[in-house]
Parts: C-alpha cells; structure tokens; sequence
C-alpha cells in the first residue's frame, strides 16, 4: 500500500477539492459485525461442505426439507424444569449407639455359632457348640418379624459402617434386644471389637 | 492468540489441524479492508455482508491452491471485487436497469435512503459522487483513494494496465470535483 503522502500529492496536482481532506466513510456497522464475521462464515462453511458430500452421495436428498417435522408443545422449552430433589440426609446405622450393641451380640452369636460348625468333625456337632446352636435357634424364634428384617438387613449391610440402612429408632426394640446382656459382656465386647465409628467418620 | 505473518497463516494452513485457526486468524486480520471495500461499491450493509461471506468461503475453497507469486491481500482483493462485480451485475438484471449510468442512479438512491444520510454532510456528498461514477472508474477511485493502493497492485487486482488505471483515476477525480460545486 502506499502512504496518503503520495496520493494527496496526486490530488493537489488535480487541484481537487478533495486535496487535504481526510477520507472518512459515514456509513455505519452494526454493533459486534466483526466479532461474529469469523464463526457466520465458518458454519457457511461447514454447511455448505455437508451440503457438497450429500450432493455427490444421494443429490435427491438436498432438495428435502431438513426441518423436523415432529410437533412440540406450545412453549414446552420455557416451560420444562429439570426437577432439583434435595438428597436426604443419610445417617449411618452404626452411628447409633443402641443399634451397635445390639448387632455387636448378634453378630457375636452368628460368629461364635460358624466357628464351632468349622471346628466341629464333618458330620458331628460338637456338645458346646451344639448348646450355642440351640440356644441361637431359640433366640431367634423369639425376635418377631421386624426384629429378624433388622437382624438380616444388619448382616447384610456388613460391618464396615459404610452401608446406608437405616433403621427407626425403637426403644422397645433396642431394650428387648438388650435384655439378655449384661453390662459386663458389653464392656468386654467393646474393648475386644475393632472401633467402628473412626472408619464411619472417615468415609462421612 | 498473536498475529501471523502471510506465509505463517498460509504454512497453517496447509495442516488440517491448524487449517481452521489460521483461517480464523486470517479472516481477522484481513476482514474490515475487506468490507469496507465491499460496501463502497455494494453500499448497504445486508448485500455488503452477503458479498464478503461469499467472497471468504471462496478463500476457504481457492487458498489451497494460492500461489505465493502475487501477495495474499492483492489475491484477496481481487475476489472480493470479481465478486462485486458479479453482484452488481446481478442486481442490474434483476431491476432490470440495462445502462451503466442508470446502475449507479440505482446505487445513489441507496446512498439517499441509508438511515444516516444527511446531504449537507461532504462526506454523504462524496458518497453520492462516488456512485455517479461509471462502475471502472468508481473501482479505481475507491481503490486508490480510500484503500490508498498503488497502481502496481491495482494493476493486478483489476488486470489492467499502470497507465489506464492513472487515467481512470484522473477521469474520476475530475468528475467527483465537477459533482461536488454543483451539488
């Protein structure tokens, strides 16, 4: 390009009035034109390249309309909402203190009972462990049925603390479950047993 | 993202992953000369719109097999005043309007109804007097007046000789200063 210099030089050699004037143009560009030039043509581009590959692969095809024909709903983009359900707030069922007596025993019954079944010769049922067994079997026939649901879902659940069972709160429950134990088997069963709650707290 | 040099959008060009940005970059760096070109000649904003847009998916399709023996801008001006040309051409077709001075009448009337006209204005003026002009001579003085290109580039943009181009350019000078102590 050459500098304005020369070309005003060419004007003032004409004498036109045109000489010493800045050329300015007093037409107007919408707002944002050359922001959005590069991504219009672009599609163009894109469109058009579709548009060339459908022509050499089925050109009858670009004659048909593209508009979908399916109706919607009048309004149905304002109108849909993606429904928002707040997550209920879980609590772990070993974080209360009277389920975990409660299935510390059971599961000291349910554990005592396999590992005398082990020791036991194949075919034979050892005295003591026949007791336990008998004693277990006739424990459970005295749990009603929500007792033996909370009893299943709690072996099922496991004993990491990381189930998410949850159980109402039943003092009837947690004291006829309790009756049969001591505060002294408790204590003891306590101190032998892993502490629970620390893996609980760490996967909360 | 920085500017790049001709050679280096070109270079990108050449490779599909970059093909896009350099285009891009290109567009960019090039597009507002461009459009001002355009809408000189053209004179509303939709049909100066419509022009560019045609005139870069023409880049997009011919920069492949551009030839660095003339520089890229030239190239480019070239097409988007082919595609002018054409689109003036059509225009005239479609109103009907045979003769060149009726064509440019036509062109002056869309200068009068641009929203922002205002006739005691010079620079509205010259517009008008632009439009006056035969269509070679509105080229050469819109060239070399406003986009200041020299005859040599000119000459390849419009195919057309130093010589010829300096007297169009002088014939149409001529002609703007007679339109603008008379109006």
């Amino acid at each position: 390009m050459s500098d304005r210099l020369s070309i005003q030089n060419e004007l003032k050699e004409l004498n036109s009035p045109l000489s010493g004037q800045v050329p300015r143009m007093p037409y107007a560009v919408p707002t944002g034109y050359f922001e959005t030039l590069t991504g219009q043509v672009l599609s163009r581009i894109r469109q058009e390249e579709v548009d060339d590959e459908l022509a050499s692969l089925a050109p009858g095809l670009l004659k048909t309309s593209r508009q979908t024909p399916y109706a919607l709903p009048t309004d149905y983009f304002k109108s849909v909402q993606i429904p928002v359900t707040p997550s209920a707030p879980v609590v772990p069922l070993f974080r209360r203190t009277w389920f975990r007596y409660t299935s510390a025993v059971a599961a000291m019954l349910l554990g005592v009972t396999i590992w005398l079944n082990q020791d036991a010769p194949s075919g034979t049922t050892g005295s003591a462990g026949a007791a336990v067994v008998i004693q277990y079997k006739e424990d459970l026939q005295k749990l009603d049925e929500g007792q033996k649901d909370l009893l299943q879902e709690f072996v099922e659940a496991g004993m990491t603390g990381e189930e998410t069972a949850q159980l109402e709160k039943s003092p009837a429950l947690q004291a006829s479950l309790l009756a049969d134990i001591s505060e002294e088997e408790l204590t003891d069963f306590l101190e032998q047993s892993e502490p629970i709650t620390s893996s609980t707290e760490m996967n909360n | 993202m920085p500017l790049q040099s001709d050679a280096e959008l070109l270079q990108a060009f050449q490779v599909p992953e970059t093909r896009e940005s350099a285009y891009t970059q290109l567009i960019r760096k090039y597009q507002e000369r461009l459009y001002w070109h355009i809408r000189r000649l053209v004179v509303g904003h939709d049909d100066a719109n419509d022009v560019l847009q045609n005139v870069l998916i023409r880049v997009w399709k011919g920069l492949d097999g551009f030839r660095s023996d003339s520089q890229l801008f030239t190239w480019l001006y070239r097409i988007a005043t082919n595609e002018c040309l054409t689109f003036l051409e059509q225009q005239k077709r479609r109103l009907s309007i045979s003769l060149d001075q009726e064509g440019s009448a036509h062109l002056a009337d869309r200068v009068r109804a641009d929203q922002h006209f205002d006739a005691d204005k010079a620079e509205w003026k010259l517009q008008l007097a632009i439009q006056e002009l035969p269509e070679k001579q509105r080229l050469v003085f819109t060239l070399r007046y406003y986009d200041e290109m020299p005859y040599g580039e000119m000459s390849q943009v419009l195919e057309t000789s130093e010589g010829a181009l300096k007297a169009s350019y002088h014939h149409a000078v001529k002609k703007v200063e007679d339109f603008l102590l008379n109006h």
